[in-house]
């Protein structure tokens, strides 16, 4: 069974979060690009539990072949680390970042997975923790014709049939279907694994497979993004702190009727 | 002396060269277990490998004076007693064989001070500390019982002692009774010989000697052929293992080659990687030198009483994991895997790795070393650790260093602040500001005060543009691969910038730069904030106003006082600014912070934090400050105390230095 797992290079959340509280994020001149030389790049958090998602099926016992792919240049750090997790093969897929939106890195990527004869399982992460579309998963589904099920935190295969424990904000659903199929794995599953030094080890002599998108035969209007990124802004942010004075139970209720007059309960 | 006839000493002197063969024997089985480690003295154990090891300083001071045993006064002066006793009588002893070729050691000064006098007090002073020893075995302190591991094997022994040194009495009273002796140096012997002699007459106190010789003489070889195969075996492993301390104090981790040729078969490369395991599941995968440790502990629990994990009620006992490990290797379970379970992850990552039990070991044993290959293991080998800890460490990888989602970004701590960046060739020192004092809000005093110090006393410092770790918490919790991959990207950017000089606010990025950095290829010389600001004001660059009414605790931390011997320069710089008072448990004894060992990020709850009991045992002082000169002992200390009191009462060396420093 072949799994493609698709990960993305994000910056790091907490850095950027904490340059936006500091007040330090900034916007180049063309008042879209982050300047954030200084901002840690790393894996995003669901594809990497997307990864774990992976690894859980191959330690049930699932005979399988987990394929890495991302795009972008310069991912040999996140690939390296993909493979020390457990990943068979790394693919690297060189594109212009700045033409990326999720219609074209879809089809990159579902042309990747058709080039190499498809595969019983895509997994992705539910969303990245940068631009927060979470829209690419359903686009490789549609590209390829393949069933997607959004927000698993759970995964069994066995032969040709898939059952996916979701999330859901009133509890866990299961559904279940034949591959292949394109899944999105939510933070529920669980902390990934800590890759083993011998892993590492072995990871650092794994070469990714470095594809150009241009080699995909895909069309020059595949390509081309239908979306653009315009403007971004950081946002302002207000703290409001008001401290509540009186006993331990004057407090309490003053509290709760705050809470109710703002309706956040 | 004529009374036992030639041949009785020909056939003793063969009882003796057997039992000596069997005590021979008994060290080589122990030495057969300790050659199942991995080799410690290089390939091959030549006399240089060992001359190599030698610690002569440990050897004199542990190993023949006994020092460590003196910090527990009631045994300590039991052992030394014995010990001067046992020292008495075997000299007596191999004396006594001069007198076969004629020598008259009897006579005169000697024979009354050495062979009559002395004897009769070594006995004195070897039964005065068996029964001591004995009657302690019946009301053993906590210690000898602590992690439910007693050496049971010690009695028989102790026994067996007690009665060669009566039997010895005894047949030295019936020679007496019948040889009355005028002096008075033999007193035991002459008091109960009067005694014998009247009751039994002159044949029967003959007849009594000749037993009683021969029952003391069997007893005695017994015993030499029984030390080396039972706890009395420390006798000779406890200085031998002090002999071979390591000559750095603390904890000094081997290091691991994780460089493989790319250019290998590749074949090759893969049955390598096959077999390759990292740290130690069982007892052949420590080194020797560690299961000398483990031959040596007599499971006395002075570790147990220092370790600040088991004081606090956590998993880990140190003596619990030396005894468990010893015995395996007396089991000659060498290659069970099991042992690594036995001892338990929770125990193997409770250890802040203060080394504090190495300091009270009187046969030099080093548990951290033991407990760090354990935890090597659990980390490289099977990714299993406490899941705070595997949080730090994926940061440390991802990040390059250990904070989760930290509040402050790299350049905060200087913001407003005109700090000079290091300049290649112009600059003196690299001021490094390490993982903590970047990203922990309390911390970051400590950089900006360190700046005001070296600003006014004119020193040429700069600092990276950008922020760094040592890799100390990816090392110490486990990770060597990581810390080797953060030191080698360290090492190869200072050589490139050219740096020379470095000061740390660390106590754990001095002692990585310090110890392990240099094995990795660093040139550079490393310097504590705090040694640096004493030598300031000793050289008179920096002036300071002491406040004499202000009283000051200081908190050693363990990387700079047990691990790097560095307790003078930092109670000179504090006396600098008010007046000292020292806790119960200072300089070198100090007690740790918790924070070491990665446990800054540890911590399952549920125990003492063993912060609490520190900033507690600061406060029982009276002191109005509490000092230290780590940033990890900062924070932990004033996490703690803010429990206490909501004013600022933990300080850095640096910060009471500039609160000190004259308005220019």
């Amino acid at each position: 069974m072949r799994i493609v797992v698709c990960v993305k290079e994000v910056l790091d959340p907490d850095a950027v979060n904490n340059y936006v509280l500091a007040g330090n994020l900034k916007i180049g001149d063309d008042g879209k690009t982050l300047e954030v030389a200084a901002v840690p790049r790393l894996i995003n958090g669901f594809d990497e539990q997307a990864i774990e998602a992976a690894l859980q099926l191959r330690d049930a016992g699932v005979d399988c072949q987990i394929t890495a792919v991302s795009i972008g240049q310069d991912l040999k750090g996140l690939l390296k680390h993909c493979a020390a997790l457990g990943a068979n093969e790394i693919v690297a897929i060189d594109a212009d970042l700045n033409t990326l939106d999720h219609h074209v890195t879809a089809n990159i990527l579902a042309a990747y997975i058709n080039s190499i004869g498809g595969a019983d399982l895509v997994l992705c992460g539910r969303q990245a923790s940068d631009d927060d579309q979470g829209a690419t998963p359903a686009l490789i589904g549609e590209k390829l014709g393949m069933p997607v099920v959004p927000l698993a935190r759970a995964l069994e295969a066995n032969d040709s049939t898939l059952r996916v424990t979701r999330v859901t904000p009133d509890g866990d659903e299961i559904v279940e279907g034949a591959m292949p199929a394109v899944v999105t794995i939510s933070n529920e599953l669980g902390d990934p694994r800590f890759p083993t030094a011998k892993a590492k080890m072995a990871a650092r002599k794994k070469k990714p497979t470095n594809i150009a998108a241009a080699d995909l035969g895909l069309s020059a209007d595949d390509l081309a993004p239908k979306t653009i990124l315009c403007q971004q802004e950081v946002p302002e942010i207000q703290g409001n702190c008001e401290f509540l004075e009186g006993s331990a139970e004057d407090v309490a209720k003053q509290l709760l009727e705050k809470l109710r007059a703002d309706s956040t309960i | 002396m004529d009374t036992i006839p030639a041949y009785n000493y020909v056939i003793l002197a063969v009882l003796l060269c057997a039992a000596l063969y069997s005590l021979y024997l008994g060290l080589q089985k122990i030495w057969q277990g300790i050659e199942h480690g991995k080799p410690y003295f290089g390939e091959q154990i030549t006399r240089d490998a060992i001359m190599a090891k030698f610690n002569r300083d440990t050897f004199i001071k542990r190993g023949l004076l006994l020092s460590r045993l003196l910090k527990r006064p009631a045994s300590g002066v039991a052992h030394i007693i014995m010990y001067i006793g046992a020292l008495l009588l075997i000299f007596g002893h191999a004396t006594y064989m001069l007198s076969f070729i004629g020598v008259p050691v009897y006579e005169g000064w000697f024979g009354y001070l050495f062979m009559k006098l002395g004897r009769e007090l070594g006995g004195l002073m070897l039964f005065c500390g068996l029964l001591f020893f004995l009657i302690r075995r019946l009301m053993p302190p906590e210690r000898l019982t602590a992690g439910d591991k007693t050496r049971s094997t010690f009695l028989l022994g102790e026994l067996l002692m007690l009665a060669i040194i009566i039997a010895g009495f005894t047949a030295e009273s019936f020679r007496l009774g019948f040889e009355p002796n005028s002096n008075n140096a033999e007193f035991i012997g002459s008091t109960f010989g009067a005694l014998l002699g009247n009751w039994l007459g002159e044949e029967g106190a003959i007849a009594g000697f000749k037993a009683m010789w021969w029952i003391h003489a069997l007893m005695g070889c017994a015993l030499i052929a029984l030390i080396s195969r039972g706890p009395l075996s420390h006798m000779l492993i406890g200085p031998a293992n002090s002999a071979l301390a390591s000559k750095r104090p603390g904890i000094n981790l081997a290091p691991i080659n994780f460089d493989f040729d790319d250019e290998d078969d590749d074949d090759d490369d893969e049955d390598e990687e096959e077999e390759m395991t990292f740290g130690a599941t069982k007892l052949s995968d420590l080194n020797q030198k560690n299961l000398i440790d483990a031959s040596a502990c007599l499971w006395c629990g002075r570790c147990h009483e220092a370790c600040p994990a088991a004081q606090t009620g956590k998993e880990l006992s140190p003596k619990k994991v030396m005894a468990t490990c010893a015995e395996y290797l007396e089991q000659e379970k060498f290659d069970d895997a099991s042992l690594i379970d036995l001892i338990g992850q929770e125990a193997v990552f409770n250890c802040t790795t203060c080394g504090a039990c190495i300091e009270q070991c009187p046969v030099s044993n080093n548990p951290p070393e033991i407990i760090m290959e354990f935890r090597r293991n659990f980390v490289m080998d099977q990714s299993e650790m406490p899941e705070t800890m595997a949080a730090a460490n994926r940061n440390l990888e991802s990040r390059e260093h250990p904070f989760v989602g930290t509040g402050s970004n790299p350049e905060d701590w200087r913001e407003g602040l005109d700090v000079p960046f290091f300049e290649s060739g112009e600059t003196e020192y690299l001021l490094w500001i390490g993982c903590s004092v970047t990203f922990e809000e309390r911390a970051q005093d400590i950089a900006r005060a360190m700046v005001k110090i070296l600003d006014r006393a004119g020193v040429s410092y700069g600092i990276l543009e950008e922020a760094r770790c040592t890799g100390d918490p990816a090392k110490m919790m486990g990770n060597e691969m990581q810390f080797v991959e953060i030191a080698e990207a360290n090492i190869e950017d200072f050589e490139e910038m050219g740096v020379q000089k470095v000061i740390t606010l660390c106590a754990h990025c001095f002692n990585s730069f310090d110890r392990y950095y240099p094995e990795l290829g660093a040139k550079w010389e490393t310097i504590p904030h705090s040694v640096l600001i004493d030598q300031l004001i000793k050289q008179d660059k920096l002036r300071l106003v002491k406040n004499s009414h202000q009283s000051i605790t200081f908190h050693d931390p363990c990387y700079l006082a047990r691990h790097n011997d560095i307790v003078d320069e930092t109670r000179s710089a504090i006396s600098a600014v008010g007046e000292l008072i020292e806790m119960p448990r200072n300089k070198k004894d100090s007690f740790c912070c918790g924070a070491g060992g990665g446990n800054y990020w540890g911590g399952q709850g549920g125990t003492a934090r063993v912060s609490d009991v520190r900033v507690q045992e600061a406060f029982y002082t009276g002191a109005e400050k509490i000092a230290t000169s780590c940033s990890f002992c900062l924070l932990m200390l004033t996490a703690s105390a803010t429990k206490h009191t909501e004013e600022r009462t933990v300080f850095d060396i640096a910060e009471l230095v500039v609160e000190a420093m004259p308005e220019e």
